[in-house]
């Protein structure tokens, strides 16, 4: 080959590298769905270096049940969350010492979650394949492929590997990184949606026979003793929690009290109900599924924290340090607010959370509640400029419309009503009140696309004018003489 | 270790740096000890079968070739020594061949090694031409076993002659850009034949044969179309990976596909596809039965008794019936494979045997046979005849062969054509809709292959855009070919035999 063809040689290959790096980082899996990995480690990656103390890590339930930013704006704490779901602790180890590389930790928290959880390979996945490269990464796929469940080592170095087959899913995601719609927040989120899980953990888990012997998840114990080796090794103070979780049990607990015993380790556990009540824990409204809290569970879990890392140890508080960004606050605040606006269930905090600038609101009645309306509810709807009295507007329709805040149209009559509005963005849309009809029957039709309430009430359409998005449907009802509220 | 598979490439890679570092001498050696590397990476447990099968080749060729030394004119001692080596390895390749046929506990301790159907034929023809005295039989051991197990032939051929291939396997090659160059670009449409469109079909030809009793005759007929083009895809994409790997050892590799599927008869369908093992039932079967003294002896009887018409029709009857008996053997040792071979045979047979009617009959039914539309027709009619061909092997089963026909004709269901259930046997709607433009792709080079070299072509092309073409071809087999965890590294179709 003479010096010509290893130059075009040389150029053919660099510009293929050039294609197939490009390529790869398209074809990559993106874990950008809510609570999304991809976030996770990205928000982790942003942070400035040495500015992190504490870190919390695990499962989703650290992603989903602690909330950072209130770590720092209430107490100055700076932490992140840097997990996924159902993480094995081997990724967990590895990720720690990817931490500890840029931060020196002084504090790691960890759920015991996986301690006893199946490991499976689209889990080690999610965290490995979002990691930069660094030794870190080399040692976690080195570590993990040699197990029987583990794939090819070439698709964890070559990532079309395995997701070359994504060609046909491909969206603006895997172009575009935008985490300004992520409502994560320095690796947690600020989750949506509230269920009311009233299984009395605790009763649950004790009586619960099928879990009287249960062990450690094969592999799982090597990782958490390392974990524990090398916060040791590194004067990093490890405390073990673990958030409340349908499929915890006793003899779990036990296993992991033993091991905290074993190796001198604080656990918190907050399956029981001493715990739940120290925290302040509302069976009604806390968490958002049977394993994972919610902004408001989140809320009183952090306080918790907070107040038990601040007992036992100094921080720097991050509010006091000049520059300092923990994020996009005014993100963060708005993220907060709209999910505590879902997840309420007290028609006078809902009320108090919809008299905002950012939003837009559609107001239609689908069933008579003026007899539950309070007071507190008219004063905030005349803050908001509505004149008329729902308490009086008993057999009657009425629709009523709010920009940015501020009333924009208001009927009420004894006919049905229809009308068509205009959010403060310019988006259209058609209400309709009768008190004749069912929910589903008298929708919100927002841009030709139907938007149903789960019940009869006063529907109320809550919409995002910053945004461009729907925030929340939600219907207040009477229920046993009393006012509820139902949220989407 | 597949041609589909990252140690065969590092492999590839350590054999050709090696090749071209040492002096031209000794680079056959180099080439040797690949292929016997790349032999024990299939399994260590087959090499001295293969070992054996080339020794024997060796040992009776030299023994051929001592006995013409002392006296040309010995032909029957060399034809005993011919006789007892082709005895021993067509007899070794019956053996692992009906294995399949054998209790559990005999068949699991048998050996099969891999490519034994392609190095026999090899050294069979081998042996044949050194008794006809062709050529000097190889007086080196360890070329003769480069010739047998040349890694890059030896998994699915082609069928190699030795004077075509031992020559240039000692000859050492000086590295030559332009033919490197080649070598990889047809490397690359052989990848792009084999995991983006082979592979593709194949999960949907697997999902409809697997269940066969189940589906309507509408998509078993679609699966039938699919799997001849797989079959073609598979098999012509490993050869052109083992030319393209060859010509970057400045080796050529007699070709062994020649766009089957532009033929416009049986015969020539045959002339195109699979060309070497035609080309050697044609020259060991074929051509020694016609020539025999026995068959002229017959067509003497024939003639005088019958006709000359009879008598031709003998002629093309008798070798015709062996050469597709034993090619029908030579896939597969089930019935199904014989009754392929049969069904062959015959539609060749009879085209030959009546040819002069079906001429008239075109005649008289005024179908102008030089026209497009009759030349379109005919490619379509060959296609249709090699997917029934399809029908009968891929089940390997008569009974379900004869069901599918029942369904095509019984139970067609063509509003499964339409309703999008066609998207519901592995393939979703896009892999669908993207085989059936792979198919469009696969038509147009090959329509541009028939005028002549398209690499050649795409060469006197301006850089930028020649480029383009090499980098979509690579993207397209990253992004599209069906690799990877969750599929199974497809092997090849021929590789069993």
């Amino acid at each position: 080959m003479n010096k010509k063809q290893l130059l075009k040689t040389g150029a053919f290959l660099l510009v293929f590298i050039a294609i197939f790096g490009y390529l790869s980082g398209i074809l990559r899996a993106k874990q950008v769905a809510t609570g999304g990995s991809t976030f996770v480690l990205e928000e982790f990656y942003q942070q400035e270096k040495d500015t992190v103390d504490v870190c919390f890590m695990g499962s989703s339930q650290v992603i989903w049940g602690i909330n950072n930013m209130k770590m720092y704006e209430d107490y100055g704490i700076s932490s992140i969350s840097v997990g996924s779901g159902d993480q094995p602790l081997l990724v967990t180890y590895f990720l720690l010492k990817e931490v500890d590389k840029r931060q020196s930790l002084k504090n790691v928290v960890l759920d015991m979650s996986m301690l006893y959880e199946k490991e499976m390979e689209s889990r080690y996945r999610r965290n490995i394949d979002g990691m930069h490269w660094s030794i870190n990464k080399l040692q976690a796929i080195l570590a993990h492929v040699g197990s029987e469940e583990a794939e090819s080592i070439q698709s964890y170095f070559i990532d079309w590997i395995k997701y070359h087959s994504r060609w046909k899913e491909l969206s603006q995601s895997d172009f575009v990184y935008d985490d300004s719609r992520s409502s994560m927040h320095r690796g947690s989120i600020v989750s949506s949606h509230a269920r009311p899980v009233d299984i009395p953990y605790e009763k649950f888990i004790i009586d619960n026979e099928r879990n009287k012997t249960v062990e450690p998840a094969e592999g799982q114990v090597e990782w958490f003793l390392k974990i524990i080796e090398y916060c040791d090794d590194n004067d990093i103070d490890l405390l073990l929690i673990k958030t409340p979780k349908s499929n915890w049990s006793l003899a779990k607990h036990n296993g992991v009290q033993h091991l905290a015993d074993e190796y001198g380790l604080d656990f918190l556990d907050f399956n029981f109900d001493a715990m739940l009540k120290e925290i302040g824990y509302n069976y009604g409204q806390d968490m958002w599924d049977q394993e994972h809290l919610n902004i408001r569970g989140a809320d009183k879990l952090t306080d918790y924290l907070a107040d038990y890392l601040l007992e036992r140890k100094e921080y720097l508080d991050y509010r006091t340090v000049d520059g300092y960004s923990p994020g996009d606050v005014e993100r963060y605040h708005k993220d907060y607010k709209d999910k505590y606006l879902i997840s309420s269930i007290d028609v006078n905090e809902t009320f108090s959370y919809l008299k905002d600038e950012r939003y837009d609101l559609v107001i239609q009645s689908t069933e008579d509640i003026s007899g539950g309306i309070t007071e507190e509810m008219k004063s905030y709807l005349a803050d908001m400029g509505v004149t008329v009295d729902l308490s009086e507007a008993a057999g009657k329709n009425y629709i009523l419309a709010v920009n940015g805040g501020q009333c924009v149209y208001e009927l009420i009559s004894e006919e049905p009503l229809t009308y068509d509005g205009t959010f403060s963005d310019g988006l259209t849309y058609s209400a309709a009140a009768d008190l004749n009809k069912k929910a589903n029957e008298a929708a919100i039709v927002i841009n030709e696309a139907a938007q149903g309430f789960a019940a009869e009430g006063m529907n109320i359409a809550v919409y995002d004018n910053e945004k461009g998005e729907m925030v929340d449907l939600l219907t207040i009802y009477t229920l046993d003489g009393a006012l509820h509220v139902y949220n989407r | 270790m597949t041609f589909i598979s990252v140690e065969f490439y590092l492999l590839l890679a350590i054999v050709a740096a090696v090749y071209f570092i040492v002096p031209l001498k000794f680079r056959w050696f180099i080439l040797l000890l690949g292929s016997l590397a790349f032999y024990v990476f299939q399994g260590i447990e087959m090499l001295p079968l293969m070992l054996l099968s080339s020794f024997v080749g060796w040992l009776f060729g030299l023994c051929m070739g001592k006995v013409y030394e002392r006296d040309p004119k010995q032909k029957k001692k060399a034809k005993l020594f011919s006789g007892i080596a082709i005895v021993f390895l067509i007899g070794m390749l019956a053996f692992v061949k009906s294995s399949r046929y054998m209790p559990e506990s005999v068949a699991s301790k048998i050996i099969v090694p891999i490519g034994i159907s392609y190095y026999t034929f090899s050294i069979v023809s081998y042996l044949i031409d050194v008794y006809r005295r062709k050529y000097q039989a190889e007086p080196n051991f360890l070329k003769f076993t480069l010739f047998t197990a040349y890694f890059p032939k030896v998994l699915q051929g082609p069928i190699a002659r030795y004077d075509k291939l031992m020559p240039q396997l000692a000859e050492g090659h000086k590295f030559e850009y332009g033919r490197f160059c080649f070598g990889l670009q047809l490397m690359l449409w052989g990848f792009f034949k084999k995991l983006v469109i082979a592979d593709r079909l194949s999960i949907f030809t697997n999902t409809v044969f697997l269940d066969a009793a189940n589906m309507s005759g509408s998509v078993i007929l679609v699966a039938a179309i699919f799997a001849t083009l797989e079959l073609y895809c598979d098999f012509s994409a490993c050869m052109d990976l083992a030319s393209g790997m060859s010509q970057i050892f400045g080796i050529e590799l007699e070709q062994n596909f020649d766009h089957p599927f532009f033929s416009k008869s049986a015969a020539e369908f045959w002339r195109r596809w699979h060309i070497t093992l035609g080309a050697w039932f044609k020259d060991y079967v074929y051509m020694p039965i016609v020539t025999s003294p026995r068959m002229a002896k017959l067509l003497q009887m024939v003639k005088k008794h019958f006709g000359t018409r009879c008598g031709k029709s003998v002629m093309a009857f008798v070798p015709l019936s062996v050469v597709w008996v034993l090619t029908g053997v030579w896939h597969g040792t089930g019935r199904a494979y014989v009754v392929w071979g049969i069904y062959w045979g015959a539609m060749i047979i009879i085209s030959q045997i009546f040819a002069p009617e079906i001429k008239k009959l075109n005649a008289f039914l005024h179908i102008n046979v030089e026209s497009e539309s009759w030349k379109i027709f005919q490619m379509v009619r060959t296609f249709a005849l090699f997917s029934i061909g399809r029908m009968i092997t891929i089940p390997n089963s008569l009974s379900t062969t004869a069901l599918m026909f029942r369904k095509i004709f019984l139970d067609f269901r063509p509003w499964q054509l339409v309703d999008e259930s066609l998207y519901t046997f592995g393939l979703d709607r896009k892999n669908f809709l993207l085989a059936l433009f792979l198919f469009f792709i696969l038509w147009s080079v090959s329509m541009l292959q028939e005028k002549g070299s398209l690499r050649l072509r795409i060469s006197e092309y301006n850089v930028v855009f020649r480029w383009m073409i090499y980098y979509i071809a690579i993207i397209a087999i990253i992004v599209l070919g069906i690799y990877g965890p969750g599929y199974d590294a497809s092997s090849f179709v021929y590789i069993g035999y």
